[in-house]
């Protein structure tokens, strides 16, 4: 069993996550999303339960390994009209973005 | 004459090889179908009339030059997370209201080639997250058994679509049972691949190390008619193992059958388990055996995989930038505040709880206790499944522990609304392979039967599937909207 201390998220934490999300809250979402996760990181403890230390984690069940292709272009690529088809802001064949800095 | 719309797909694909029934009447009358149950149902976000038809009248030329494919006219619905060239794919998301993709996922690719037609975009809850597709931008799907209750989630309208025989069989992805959920509340026959059986090349990413595309048909022969059709490496989705499905139905004769206790205690609806077990002894009674086991690793799956499943959504979802695809983000904003706004727009209240949660549990200092822990955890559950397939052909569950329950009941409780796939997951975070087969009624709601198998041993669930299938004919059974 291991000894694990209790973990909540306060509205600061909150406040980062949302940054590190890339995703703003209203203050009516913030106070629902408090209750919410809080009560799901709670449930989360149960893990604190078993003991796994010893354990190698399995990122993939399958026993994957990296299958590099052939440094040749593979079947038909998109065109550029086909690329951009979907960006809502473009000109003379490139993506505006917003400015980095 | 049998109506068209209550054939399978197997059956439609000979009529119309053997000149019987021509695509375009086919697609017309699963058109009208559409246009008569979905504005109650909700099962389609987008119907693909236009696409249809015109595939329709190209599929009658080519059958004239000798086309024989094995699913030659069949409409096939297709979960609106699966990307389709020409066809609007919008994940169920606001933030993809619009998106065409300009290419066609594997899937859609392989469907094509042998005929099929695809007739619509199924709804779902958005970008796959959720238990009930209450939580999709286009308003819930209706149960087609009782329209005041749920179809499942989150391949809920793909489940809708066939249950109503709106589609003759569709496809849906399971991430953590959304499949075999819909498929179990709607009467219907789903099955999740082993992982890497099924290119995920052109599906729309949630959790990548989870998630597979799988069939929702009517009955077993159309589910190992598409698995068939779907599975294969392609050389665009590096995940794929060396596979090829292959199945002849078989006996149950001799089968073994593992049925955890842990799945039919607290917290199971005792008439959903009294059904499960029906479902046994009826195998029971066609010479396979059984034998009550303990897994006692099956307590922690379900927070193990939302732990997993909440970490890679939020790196999958950070592409949702508005800057290659999707609602347009605002350029006179610096990025990260243009990011921002775009994404809070754009995604719905579980998606970006799903994002803040993931980013919690990978952000320094809690990557320990929550991500790697759950990933050590989910290495402990897959050696306590593949333990009991050493002496077990089969582990069989109920596929949820209730029925469907009402629209509204569990929306506004994010965690009730997780249990529903407190049966399903452990499929998921092993690699398994699982199916949902229908199991009867409870107060004339259906309730399914699970039953998971060693990687690669899908031929075993299609067997049971069609034991359960011959015995209880549960694929005849219509909700009353489709008996029509």
């Amino acid at each position: 069993m291991t000894e694990a201390k209790e973990i909540k998220i306060t509205p600061e934490l909150l406040d980062y996550l949302s940054k590190l999300a890339k995703i703003k809250l209203r203050e009516d979402e913030k106070a629902v999303f408090l209750k919410d996760l809080n009560r799901i990181l709670e449930y989360f403890s149960i893990l604190d339960e078993v003991e796994a230390s010893d354990v190698e984690p399995a990122f993939h069940v399958i026993g994957l390994s990296n299958i590099a292709r052939d440094d040749e272009v593979g079947g038909e690529p998109l065109t550029q009209d086909e690329a951009l088809l979907n960006a809502p802001h473009k000109e003379e064949g490139y993506i505006k973005a917003p400015r980095m800095v | 004459m049998v109506k068209i719309s209550h054939l399978t797909a197997k059956q439609i694909a000979s009529l119309v090889l053997a000149g019987s029934l021509s695509p375009l009447d086919v697609v017309e009358r699963y058109l009208e179908r559409i246009k008569k149950l979905n504005p109650t149902i909700n099962a389609f976000i987008n119907v693909a009339e236009e696409h249809a038809k015109r595939t329709a009248e190209e599929l009658e030329k080519a059958l004239k030059k000798g086309f024989r494919g094995k699913l030659a006219g069949v409409p096939i619905a297709i979960k609106d997370i699966i990307s389709t060239k020409g066809i609007e794919t919008t994940c169920a998301s606001k933030i993809l209201k619009g998106y065409v993709p300009p290419y066609d996922a594997t899937v859609i690719k392989r469907l094509k080639a042998e005929g099929a037609i695809i007739i619509g975009k199924t709804n779902m809850d958005e970008f796959a997250m959720g238990s009930s597709t209450e939580l999709s931008a286009y308003g819930p799907t209706r149960n087609p058994w009782n329209l005041e209750r749920v179809a499942g989630g989150s391949s809920g309208g793909s489940a809708a679509a066939v249950a109503a025989r709106m589609a003759p069989a569709s496809l849906g992805s399971d991430t953590g049972g959304s499949i075999r959920c819909p498929a179990a509340f709607c009467n219907i026959v789903g099955l999740k691949p082993t992982y890497g059986t099924v290119s995920r090349y052109g599906l729309i990413s949630y959790a990548c190390s989870l998630e597979q595309i799988g069939p929702m048909t009517i009955d077993v022969e159309d589910c190992a008619l598409l698995m068939d059709i779907i599975s294969g490496r392609d050389g665009f989705d590096s995940t794929l193992i060396d596979y090829k499905f292959k199945w002849d139905p078989g006996s149950v004769k001799g089968l073994k059958i593992a049925v955890p206790r842990e799945f039919f205690g607290e917290g199971t609806d005792e008439r959903v388990a009294d059904l499960v077990w029906k479902v046994i002894k009826l195998l029971e009674s066609n010479g396979a055996v059984y034998e009550e086991v303990s897994m006692p690793l099956a307590r922690y799956a379900l927070a193990c995989y939302y732990i997993i499943a909440m970490s890679e959504a939020s790196s999958n979802l950070a592409r949702y930038d508005g800057v290659r695809y999707g609602l347009p983000c605002n350029l006179s904003l610096p990025w990260h505040e243009a990011f921002s706004e775009v994404r809070s727009k754009g995604f719905g209240m579980e998606v970006e709880r799903r994002i803040i949660l993931g980013c919690f549990a990978l952000s320094a200092g809690y990557y320990g206790r929550y991500y790697l822990k759950a990933l050590k955890i989910r290495t402990m559950i897959r050696d306590n499944v593949l333990s009991l397939f050493r002496k077990f052909d089969v582990i069989a569950t109920p596929t949820t522990p209730f029925p469907p329950f009402k629209i509204g009941e569990k929306i506004g409780d994010p965690l009730s609304l997780y249990m529903a796939d407190v049966d399903t997951v452990v499929a998921n975070l092993t690699g398994v392979p699982a199916i949902s087969v229908p199991a009867g009624f409870v107060d004339g709601l259906p309730v399914g039967a699970q039953f998971m198998a060693n990687y690669c041993r899908e031929d075993i669930l299609l067997t049971i599937a069609k034991c359960v299938q011959d015995e209880t004919k549960f694929n005849v059974y219509l909700p009353r909207e489709a008996a029509i």
